[in-house]
């Protein structure tokens, strides 16, 4: 049966391992999401990372050290508060109208009471802060599988399914709309230093508990996207 | 017939408390007793001195041993690919795999310390297995931690640990399986080896930690 019936310890153990595999060998049985650009996923991951360390993080940490962190809160708050169309309208393709209810309350208090969103007074209220739902999301909840694994310059790990979603999403983004262009790109690359200046370390920490980053990334991401569209 | 409402009052007064400790409630406090110890080690002022330092972490791996079954969670992180591996190799595997999540579970944990920590609910996943919702507040957000324990020789135990909904075992489980697809036991062995054995940068985590005791100093001297 297996390399471990030589001792009888071992054998017992074995057996009440086997008794609750269960869960994890169900997971293996559903099909990988498959990764036939690998060797160029990896080179994008490669410059990804290099990208985070000689430019991301220093710009970020520059603008963390001379803005305060309840400010950088605020101006995260004001993004997601802004990004109200996306999960809006996904709620509405999901069916799930409860939601899109909860999340134009906490918009109309948070835009009002919470001045134009950069307070977030409806934290308090867990009715209001429904979970946040993308356009990927809704693919996958049609029951569009993940397609196979992408990792995008810049934006990180995707599968072919989240990057429609992603450029979904760009549709619904209001600051997608700002004219001229460079301005809209402008206030998309300081929303994205503002957050990394809130979560300098947490790429650091994965990446230094992992054996193999890439796969670890990979996995993660997929793993995380999976509750996201059950929830 | 009056007395009877009160005579039931009475009995459930009595019945209730030792009825209330269900599995769930066993699994809650175990996740929550342990986490708590974790959390008060960690937060205390001490931990400022250089000389405890080594006094407190082993204090920590004492906690952390008991809160999680390493040799479950390291047969379950190899799934199938263990029967290739020899019982010696099992072995070190085991204690390698040990020493590196402990080392990632305290600096994960180390780095939320100052943080909030609210317990949620504990559902039964089978007669045996419990999940305990755990949720870190932070300035910026909130932290979604859930703990996967299994009852069994007549104590809680931990299995696996989800952070924002990725499970733990099954990253790394990803991982080996991935690198022994091209390599052999051996070879991911001298990997964990090199990893457990690297010396970690005292850069600024070890500052971030020490700021951090310091302000749990003032505080609780303020």
């Amino acid at each position: 049966m297996s390399v471990f019936t030589d001792t009888g310890e071992q054998t017992a153990l074995e057996d009440e391992y086997d008794e609750w595999t269960d869960d994890l060998e169900e997971d293996e049985a559903v099909p990988q999401v498959h990764d036939p650009l690998e060797r160029l996923n990896r080179g994008i991951f490669a410059f990804n990372d290099f990208f985070y360390f000689k430019f991301l993080k220093p710009v970020a940490r520059g603008y963390g050290f001379i803005t305060p962190e309840p400010v950088r809160v605020r101006v995260k708050n004001f993004f997601y508060n802004i990004g109200f169309p996306v999960r809006f309208v996904n709620d509405i393709l999901q069916i799930k109208f409860k939601r899109a209810g909860q999340g134009t309350c906490r918009f109309v208090f948070n835009s009002t009471v919470g001045i134009l969103g950069f307070f977030n007074p409806a934290q308090k209220y867990s009715w209001m802060n429904p979970l946040p739902e993308d356009t990927g999301q809704t693919f996958g909840t049609w029951g569009i599988g993940n397609g196979f694994y992408i990792v995008l310059p810049i934006l990180g790990p995707s599968t072919l399914r989240d990057s429609v979603g992603v450029a979904g999403d760009y549709c619904l983004q209001p600051v997608s709309y700002i004219r001229p262009f460079y301005i809209s790109l402008g206030a998309r690359s300081y929303e994205v230093v503002n957050k990394t200046s809130l979560s300098i370390g947490e790429y650091e920490s994965l990446k230094e508990s992992a054996l193999d980053p890439y796969t670890a990334f990979k996995d993660a991401y997929i793993q995380y996207r999976k509750k996201a569209i059950q929830e | 017939m009056k007395r009877q409402p009160i005579i039931i009052l009475l009995i459930l007064f009595f019945v209730n408390p030792v009825s209330a400790s269900t599995p769930t409630d066993g699994a809650f406090d175990f996740v929550r007793t342990s986490v708590n110890k974790v959390l008060t080690i960690l937060r205390d002022p001490a931990c400022k001195e250089e000389s405890t330092k080594e006094v407190q972490r082993q204090k920590l791996r004492t906690i952390v041993e008991a809160l999680f079954d390493y040799d479950e969670i390291s047969r379950r992180v190899l799934g199938r690919e263990r029967k290739s591996f020899t019982l010696e190799q099992m072995d070190e595997f085991s204690d390698l795999f040990t020493r590196l999540l402990e080392k990632i579970y305290l600096n994960r944990i180390q780095e939320y310390s100052d943080e909030k920590v609210i317990y949620g609910k504990a559902t039964m996943l089978s007669e045996n297995k419990a999940e305990v919702k755990t949720n870190v507040v932070t300035a910026s957000k909130q932290i979604p931690i859930n703990y996967r324990v299994v009852y069994k020789h007549g104590e809680w135990r931990g299995y696996d640990v989800f952070i924002e909904g990725v499970s733990l075992v099954k990253n790394y489980r990803s991982q080996f399986n991935k690198i022994l697809q091209k390599k052999t036991p051996e070879d991911l062995l001298q990997q964990l080896r090199e990893k457990v054995n690297k010396k970690e940068a005292p850069t600024k985590k070890a500052a971030l930690s020490k700021g951090k005791c310091i302000t749990t100093g003032v505080s609780l001297a303020g």
